[in-house]
């Protein structure tokens, strides 16, 4: 029951009417769209949505707005009027409440280094504290006008010195001595794990060709990813999994085939409208930086959000868009309607400079907007309300999330989208979204040497993804393919760095029979996973901060960035750079290499003419923002809506309504659809074994709507099965009445370091034991379905 | 994340809100502070049908000191009014160095004691260190009221004595005798995390020989506890560092630490003995100096 409270926030009088179960945060956030007083972890842990009730400092997630009824609250945007941390958020972080201490108190040197936080793709600009060796804290770097602001959770500034200094980080490359996956090890030394993987490596090379080793790669944090590519071309392997076939390929590929260009928000000038299309950018970062979107809002930009869940910034949103999950395409394909049959488009730029308009014309009327409401979940109104704003605010920017990666129509989604961005004449104007010009260092591609020796398609498995062995990989399913049928052929050994792909496959209990049956598996991590007990020889990996590094990724900014070595590595951990630089000395490829990987550092700073000494004191080259009006890297010179080019990679030339709208149907065996989101507080599949993360989200959660647990009889807190025909997973349930009560949305990643009764638990709750890794794919990428996946579920009492 | 709904209730008195409790057992929660209890529903480890929301009853956050009853809390003090009475810093010091080095600021304005005791923690600091300093709980329910040693309140980790209907009322700590010194040390990764392993002392003098100790370990065991054997080794004894060893070394067995997130068992072993020798110190030169 709705109870009235009134209270006074930054010296104004307001009366709500509040549910007992509302918190202050979500009051303040949902009426006032406060935009720095924001959730972080919600559980009082990160400080994040602070604020002063009565003259005292109090966590306004963990105070019912009930209890702040007839009270006086101070926000942040109470306290100052720029974008910079306020003095509250000031004295929060200098009070170095977070600072950890290894050491018994006493005098001790204290060095301070500015560097980057490297745990997510935001890469946002620290100040580390190293105390005897040790990284005790790192804070936002306030004083070189880098992008600085730390997600609210503060995973970065929680994580690594607790990942640096933990007891159950990987120190001694070790070798298996039981059955695969039993956990029995011995220590050996680095010649010894080398020699074993060389000799290997070359035996296999001989009998069944280099195309029988196979690399999987994680998100690249520095140069272990452009190394391990570089060593799989020159050894002759087309077979390296990377996280690309669902993560930034199929979007930025769909640009790439309209525009001859990726393209990102332009960070300088605020636009008029952002459309945060499945991210969280309050929390996250995507290609508009969580400084760069304060600005935006703050200077009046309106804001629509789609996603299927009222994410944070969904609640200081003009308008939020619940859409069905996976029909992105199909949402932005009745976008596309609107704005064309209502002639909003931008008839002059549409007449000069795009390619297929009338195509595009003819395509938008075989369809209704009674049918993509039907298709979407998206009411006609909301549609065409979305359409209407969007084309009718200059300068827009669309930042696109991980989610329309996720699913074998991305490409055609993700090109709808573009097209939207052409039309409306939102391409390289102020404001709007630009074609960046990349920071002078060497091109990655150049680095794999792929123009040396191009990576054979007709050797791959999976080679009939054209698009992805052209991006330098093959999708997972390939290899996992390969490995369990022998066909095309097989792969016999496997490298895996940082990465987890038992948790990170699709079809997890495949994916894991497959690393049953490898002859070979080489394993470098940081921690024991459950992809690491799988190895047969384990090596430890040092991670940033450990060794000096450049990092370019995430490719979107077009920039590099130096990561210092602040501290020494535990026990015998190597960068991957140094042992794969080793490693290919013994395979007979060390004139592909370097004498030291560290001198590989120069020669990608080359282009620019500074050294990696150099770049340690000037820590960023960033990219150029010049607007390049009408520069189409096209066969036409146009923006191509109708790309011709796209058939060579197995796509239709432009997106077909047919195609983005073919989503699975609800049956009554599964009734329900599974999404799913990317943890808040970890970074994907990683650091479970953090002890303030862990505190922060014990558990994985799955929500849904009541009305849904109602006629199913499920209780709110109890453990529930998730089941479709792959398997089951367990997770716990929330209600949340905001859902579609068609869906449910599960927590993404989830294993238990703490489970040693099999391998870390690693099929209870992962959500990929109940994707497919069979076809439908993305016919150039091979991208399968990894959302709104039908379903049912269950108690699991 | 947002919290789980629930129903309501914001009781006047003391009597409403013990006859609400009881008249809904299994599916109702107190709610004090709350920065324990809705966390816990944030993460739907506890999904309570009905909330009593106790911050309504008005006069339940004094902190008093009398010098024959001693120091008497009100269960709704918060954590921060401890950490900064005077009171409490002259006659039971230790009780504020504990509450000082609990959670964040944020927290501790609206954490009350009497939640903090509630949630029976085996990790909390504050609880810990009243333990140690022999204090009670002053327990209302509708008809009338019983008195607890705190060291008997708690019975596992997230249990304790209180029956359905109850709500702790007070926490009485006796008056400390002359020449008695104490410290509370707190081992954690960061200030505001919470204890890996804790342990709080207080040590009479007379003339030269410990008179009396008491020792308290948290995060070593189910509840926090008192090293009984570990006190036997001072009690009578001029305080050596070889005597301090024993005593230190008598914790490491009789206390029974786990596995968990923060810390392996083995490490928790060694912080006992290390943590505790250094507690037994400095409460001997608190107690030399004159102490509480």
């Amino acid at each position: 029951m709705k109870q009235q409270i009134k209270m006074k926030v930054n010296g104004q009088a307001y009366t709500f009417d509040v549910d007992p179960s509302e918190t202050l945060l979500e009051v303040l956030r949902e009426n006032l769209k406060l935009i720095k007083t924001k959730e972080g972890c919600g559980v009082g842990e990160c400080g994040s949505c602070a604020v002063i009730m009565n003259k005292k400092a109090v966590n306004s997630c963990l105070v019912l707005a009930i209890d702040a009824d007839g009270k006086e609250i101070l926000t942040a945007e109470g306290m100052a009027e720029d974008v910079e941390y306020h003095p509250f958020n000031e004295a929060l972080i200098g009070q170095g409440s977070m600072r950890v201490s290894f050491e018994p108190p006493g005098s001790r040197t204290q060095q301070e280094f500015f560097t980057f936080c490297h745990v997510c793709p935001g890469h946002c600009s620290v100040k580390a504290t190293v105390e005897e060796g040790k990284v005790v804290d790192i804070v936002p770097d306030k004083e070189s006008g880098l992008p600085n602001e730390f997600c609210p959770v503060k995973k970065g500034r929680f994580s690594i010195p607790e990942v640096l200094h933990h007891p159950d980080r990987l120190k001694y490359p070790q070798k298996r001595i039981g059955a695969r996956g039993e956990g029995k090890w011995e220590r050996i030394s680095w010649d010894e794990a080398l020699d074993t993987i060389a000799k290997k490596l070359l035996s296999l090379k001989e009998e069944y060709g280099p195309e029988s080793v196979a690399f999987g790669l994680g998100e690249p944090k520095g140069l272990e990813f452009a190394f391990a590519q570089r060593f799989a071309t020159a050894f002759g392997t087309p077979n390296v999994v990377t996280p690309g076939w669902c993560c930034g390929i199929p979007s930025g590929m769909a640009s790439a085939l309209t525009y001859g260009w990726n393209c990102v928000p332009d960070e300088e000038h605020p636009p008029r409208l952002m459309v945060l299309w499945a991210i969280n950018n309050n929390h996250t970062s995507g290609g508009i930086r969580r400084e760069t979107f304060e600005r935006a809002i703050d200077s009046g930009a309106k804001l629509i959000v789609v996603d299927p869940r009222k994410i944070d910034v969904a609640s200081i949103a003009d308008l939020w868009v619940r859409p069905r999950p996976n029909s992105d395409g199909a949402l932005a394909m009745g976008l596309l309607k609107v704005i064309v049959e209502e002639k909003l488009y931008d008839k002059e730029f549409v007449d000069a400079w795009c390619d297929g308009f009338d195509l595009l014309e003819t395509e938008l009327k075989t369809f209704t907007l009674k049918e993509v409401e039907k298709v979407t979940w998206v009411p006609v109104k909301t549609i065409r309300k979305f359409a209407r704003l969007y084309a009718s605010t200059k300068p827009a920017t669309i930042q696109w999330g991980n989610a329309l990666d996720t699913s074998a129509i991305a490409f055609p989604g993700a090109k709808a989208v573009a097209i939207l961005r052409a039309i409306t004449g939102n391409l390289n104007v102020p404001g709007g979204e630009m074609f960046l010009t990349p920071a002078p260092f060497l091109r990655p591609g150049k680095f794999f040497l792929l123009s040396k020796f191009p990576r054979d398609r007709e050797k791959a498995v999976g080679g009939e993804f054209k698009l992805a062995v052209r991006s330098a990989f093959v999708p997972p399913h390939a290899f996992i393919d390969s490995v369990l049928t022998g066909e095309p052929y097989k792969i016999r050994a496997a490298l895996f760095l940082l990465t987890n792909p038992i948790l990170s496959y699709p079809d997890s209990k495949k994916t894991y029979e497959a690393f049953m049956n490898l002859e070979f598996c080489v394993v470098s991590e940081l921690f024991m996973t459950p992809t690491a007990a799988m190895a047969d020889i384990l090596l430890p990996a040092a991670w940033g901060m450990e060794h000096e590094e450049l990092g370019y990724w995430p490719g979107w900014y077009e920039e590099i960035r130096a990561y210092p070595k602040l501290v020494d590595p535990p026990g015998e951990a190597w960068a991957d750079t140094k042992w794969l630089n080793e490693l290919a000395k013994r395979v007979g490829l060390g004139k592909y290499f370097w004498e030291s990987d560290d001198e590989a550092l120069d020669e990608w700073l080359k282009p620019s003419g500074y050294t990696y000494e150099d770049m340690k004191r000037k820590r960023v080259l960033h990219s150029k923002r010049e607007y390049k009006k009408h520069d189409y890297r096209t066969p036409t010179g146009k923006v191509e809506i109708y790309s011709k080019n796209a058939a060579d990679f197995g796509y239709k030339p432009m997106p077909y309504w047919k195609e983005v709208s073919n989503l699975p149907p609800l049956t009554d065996e599964y009734p329900l659809l599974m999404a799913n989101a990317k943890e808040d507080v970890y970074m994907l599949t990683g650091y479970k074994q953090v002890a303030s993360l862990r505190n922060m989200k014990p558990e994985p959660i799955v929500e849904m709507h009541p009305e849904t647990a109602g006629k199913l009889g499920l209780k709110e807190g109890e453990m529930i099965y998730i089941e479709t025909g792959k398997g089951r997973i367990v997770q716990r349930l929330a209600l949340d009445d905001r859902l579609d009560p068609r869906i449910v949305v599960t927590s993404f990643g989830w294993w238990f370091p703490e489970d040693h009764t099999g391998v870390f638990g690693w099929d209870k709750s992962n959500i990929n034991v109940l994707t497919r890794s069979e076809p439908p794919y993305d016919p150039g990428i091979g991208t399968s379905d990894l959302r709104g996946i039908p379903c049912r579920v269950y108690s699991a009492a | 994340m947002r919290l789980p709904h629930f129903e309501y209730f914001q009781p006047k008195t003391l009597e409403e809100a013990c006859s609400l409790l009881a008249a809904h057992p299994q599916e109702v929660s107190p709610l004090a502070g709350g920065t324990d209890l809705l966390v816990k529903m944030k993460q739907r480890r506890v999904v309570p049908r009905y909330v009593v929301n106790l911050k309504g009853i008005a006069g339940m956050d004094y902190i008093t000191y009398d010098e024959n009853e001693g120091l008497r809390i009100g269960a709704l003090a918060t954590i921060q009014s401890l950490k900064n009475s005077v009171a409490v810093k002259r006659h039971c010091s230790i009780l504020a160095q504990a509450a000082g080095v609990e959670s964040s600021v944020q927290i501790r304005n609206i954490a009350t004691l009497g939640g903090n005791i509630a949630n029976a923690s085996p990790a909390a600091d504050a609880p810990l260190a009243l333990v140690t300093l022999g204090a009670s709980v002053l327990i209302a329910r509708s008809e009338g009221q019983r008195e607890v040693l705190l060291e008997d309140f708690f019975t596992g980790p997230g249990k304790t004595v209180l029956r359905q209907g109850e709500i702790i009322r007070e926490i009485r700590v006796p008056p400390q005798r002359p020449r008695t010194g104490g410290a509370y040390l707190k081992h954690a990764m960061r200030r505001t995390d919470i204890a890996i392993v804790s342990c709080a002392v207080v040590l009479t003098l007379v003339d030269d020989l410990c008179d009396d100790a008491r020792i308290g370990l948290g995060s070593v065991g189910p509840t926090a506890f008192r090293a009984s054997k570990a006190e036997g080794l001072l009690k009578g004894k001029k305080i050596t560092e070889n005597v301090a060893d024993a005593a230190a070394q008598a914790a490491v067995d009789e206390s029974r630490p786990i596995d968990d997130i923060r810390g392996y068992a083995e490490y928790r072993t060694t912080t006992v003995l290390a943590i505790t020798k250094q507690a037994i110190m400095q409460a001997l030169q608190d107690a030399r100096l004159g102490g509480i």
